[in-house]
């Protein structure tokens, strides 16, 4: 078993888990992302914002949901299978296989501009990994491998 | 080393993920409503949109999928997820 340290950081007006970690798409170089963990999120999403940081070509891609975040409508278009990497608590590098989606909101304004990017309920099943709440100190990703 | 290297890269961009939140609100002095670079605790570019935060990086050789590239906005609602 091995720790993912999460972070406290403010977002959509409140405090959240959140990690750090990059994504390999294909032959392209690693870009990093910060997201939420959220347990009530059924997908794994980088938002618009992160990917546009980037040279991957996601709007020639079709959608493949559409849902709702709040009363934010946003597509969600399939990215595949992607390497994700982490730093574990000893500053090791772990790396996973998952299906990560890019999620375009249908409509503008600054909530648009602020929309997080979400590590989602699919990783942490596909990997068995649970949130560990600390009373005091940092939550982690508790990592059963 | 290369797992090294990724480890450093995302420490640094977790603290500059961080120092943007704890500064948000001295940000909205210079830079409400636009788009900031944040890199080794510090503002490095800012722009109206992404793509343009984008050019001034890649003018410096500094890679923007490595970059902390936020945006300042006004208010924040509290979303409930």
């Amino acid at each position: 078993m091995f720790k993912i340290p999460l972070f406290g950081g403010k977002s959509l007006g409140f405090d959240r888990d959140m990690a750090t970690f990059s994504v390999k798409y294909g032959n392209l170089p690693d870009f990093f992302c910060k997201a939420i963990v959220d347990t009530g999120c059924p997908f794994t999403i980088i938002s618009e914002n992160s990917i546009k940081r980037t040279r991957i070509p996601y709007s020639s891609k079709p959608s493949k949901y559409n849902v709702q975040l709040g009363n934010i409508n946003m597509d969600l278009i399939d990215l595949g299978i992607c390497e994700i990497s982490f730093r574990d608590e000893k500053g090791d590098v772990k790396k996973f296989q998952q299906e990560v989606y890019v999620g375009i909101p249908k409509v503008k304004g600054y909530l648009a501009q602020e929309l997080p990017s979400f590590i989602g309920k699919d990783f942490l099943n596909n990997h068995s990994i649970s949130i560990i709440n600390k009373k005091e100190g940092n939550n982690y990703l508790l990592v059963d491998d | 080393m290369i797992a090294d290297t990724l480890a450093i890269e995302l420490k640094g961009f977790e603290a500059d993920s961080i120092l943007f939140q704890n500064k948000k609100e001295d940000l909205r002095k210079n830079f409400l409503n636009k788009f900031v670079a944040i890199k080794k605790g510090e503002v490095i570019a800012s722009g109206n949109s992404i793509e343009e935060v984008n050019k001034i990086l890649e003018r410096e050789n500094i890679a923007p999928a490595k970059t902390v590239i936020e945006f300042v906005p006004e208010e924040e609602g509290i979303m409930v997820l």
